[in-house]
């Protein structure tokens, strides 16, 4: 127990070491951290006009409130602030350490691989208007639908957004894997980043068929659908398990594939 | 003049290089479509009207994918060119040499767009066959309508190169702009109805939209596909496209008059 507390620490202090390297390298490039906030502040608005939309059609969409929506729409703007600030780029660029053969300096350093590889580049410029923006979103749409502010409800609509957090890492990370194999994943790209987007609106709008592969095939819809469906008790006892099973059963995916992927890898030129 | 033909066939051959990287990015825009299709089949269901927002569903269906392929036909992209041609110096060659820099860009541009032309105008026969009888159009009516569209297409992506030529100038005084390029880009495929029509953003937004040229590019051409406009409208509307893009081509004849002044040819 100890050992594992031991390491835990060990983590949480190398973490804290790359979060303070990214700050140094913003500092330095404060004109990218400029941009990072512009252009997030320019997908905002086109998450936004999906809102704006909403409530000017002013109609209730499958029993959804405009302003039940925007806890929707907050979430997701949440999440990929997260995503873009945490995780993505370093995701698109594994790809690119197995091609060149760059992952060998990794291998050789005395901590998990799949750590260091999948969780070194932070950018916090896409993050900060997203959580700020999104945020503002989620607490204009919680107050305006009347749910009660009480431990319970804050309790589970983060849980199950921290929850997300997880699922999203291994779901997106998974068909990264592939380049251990074929190299390039450009394509696998864009069809991941366009799954993401689906979260653009409540899954509620999808028929039946979509819902169901969006929940336990493919499960997308995890990732920011359930902390506002917690807070509008849209959510039945099986989804509620699986919200919470799901997340684990793919990290645990992912690093069952990491390790067989890695018996691929033959390194590249040198 | 000769020259500039050359450079025109060389855009057309490089984008029919890259014909199949051109037919992926139409194809990415099938998953937005998706999601606007499921949104409004959700809004009609729970609606007993037939319209909603001044629009029924296959009309904003229609709208949605037209949109989706017009905002990636009139793309730009040559501005992250432009800001490397400055920031590295390339920019001299032009500058010694017997080209023009701006009829080189525009030569170049509208040569690649081409083959893009092509490809759109056959996917978007292949929809209109398909939702035919759902615009209940007459056939010699929407026969016409489809030439006046592509005219008006042309004008919209002459407009757009002018819009991002303007907008390449700050290139001379930043170093870095990617940032600013790629906000430009999302904000005007907003403002410009890729995503949304813009009536259905009400009349405030629209007082605000009118006095810029970014609804002409998209909005403004789809409305004249599907019948929405009357042909006075239509006519007027590419006056004022025309208009634009005169304007545009001042502003960018004095905005690269002023970037020349500061150009400082780094590198060698």
């Amino acid at each position: 127990m100890s050992q594992l507390w031991k390491g835990t620490k060990r983590y949480a202090l190398i973490y804290s070491l790359f979060f303070k390297n990214s700050l140094i390298a913003l500092m330095e490039y404060r004109i990218n951290f400029i941009f990072g906030v512009m252009v997030e502040l320019g997908f905002i608005v086109i998450k936004l006009s999906y809102v704006y939309v909403v409530f000017r059609v002013g109609e209730n969409i499958n029993g959804l409130t405009p302003y039940n929506v925007m806890l929707f729409v907050g979430t997701f703007i949440i999440m990929s602030g997260i995503y873009s600030a945490l995780l993505f780029f370093n995701f698109v660029n594994l790809p690119e350490l197995i091609r060149t053969g760059d992952l060998d300096t990794y291998i050789t350093k005395p901590i998990s691989l799949q750590f260091i590889t999948t969780m070194k580049s932070i950018d916090i410029s896409f993050a900060v208007p997203n959580i700020i923006g999104g945020i503002i979103v989620v607490v204009i749409g919680w107050n305006q639908s009347g749910i009660p502010v009480n431990l319970s409800n804050l309790a589970g609509y983060i849980g199950y957004l921290i929850l997300g957090v997880i699922l999203t890492y291994s779901l997106f990370l998974l068909p990264q894997l592939l380049a251990f194999w074929t190299v390039k994943t450009n394509g696998i790209n864009d069809i991941s980043n366009a799954l993401f987007d689906f979260n653009q609106m409540p899954m509620t709008i999808y028929n039946k068929l979509v819902q169901r592969a969006g929940t336990f095939l493919i499960p997308v819809f995890l990732l920011t659908n359930y902390s506002p469906l917690f807070l509008l008790n849209g959510l039945s006892k099986l989804q509620m398990v699986w919200g919470i099973a799901a997340p684990f059963i793919f990290l645990i995916l992912v690093r069952l594939l990491w390790k067989y992927a890695l018996k691929q890898y033959t390194s590249a030129s040198s | 003049m000769n020259k500039y033909a050359k450079v025109f066939t060389l855009g057309l051959l490089n984008a029919l290089e890259y014909r199949v990287n051109f037919l992926l990015t139409l194809l990415s825009t099938i998953f937005p479509i998706l999601i606007q299709y499921f949104l409004w089949s959700t809004i009609f269901r729970g609606n007993s009207e037939s319209e909603v927002l001044g629009y029924q569903f296959d009309q904003i269906i229609f709208y949605t994918i037209c949109a989706a392929l017009l905002s990636k036909l009139v793309a730009a992209g040559f501005e992250y060119d432009v800001s490397n041609d400055v920031r590295t110096g390339q920019l001299s060659k032009f500058i010694v040499q017997p080209i023009g820099y701006f009829q080189y860009r525009i030569s170049s541009f509208l040569g690649g767009k081409i083959p893009q032309i092509i490809i759109v105008t056959f996917i978007l026969v292949l929809i209109l066959v398909v939702v035919k009888w759902v615009l209940q159009l007459d056939v010699e009516v929407a026969l016409l309508r489809i030439a006046v569209f592509f005219v008006a297409v042309a004008l919209s992506i002459v407009m757009n190169f002018f819009i991002f030529y303007c907008l390449s100038t700050f290139s001379f005084w930043f170093v870095e702009v990617w940032g600013i390029f790629y906000t430009f880009t999302l904000l005007s495929s907003v403002a410009s109805g890729g995503i949304f029509p813009l009536d259905m953003f009400g009349q405030g937004i629209n007082k605000v939209l009118d006095f810029l040229p970014f609804k002409y590019i998209i909005f403004f051409p789809i409305n004249v596909l599907n019948g929405k406009l009357p042909w006075a409208e239509i006519a007027n509307g590419m006056m004022l496209q025309l208009g634009w893009i005169l304007l545009l081509f001042i502003c960018s004849k004095f905005l690269w008059y002023k970037g020349m002044q500061r150009f400082e040819s780094v590198g060698g």
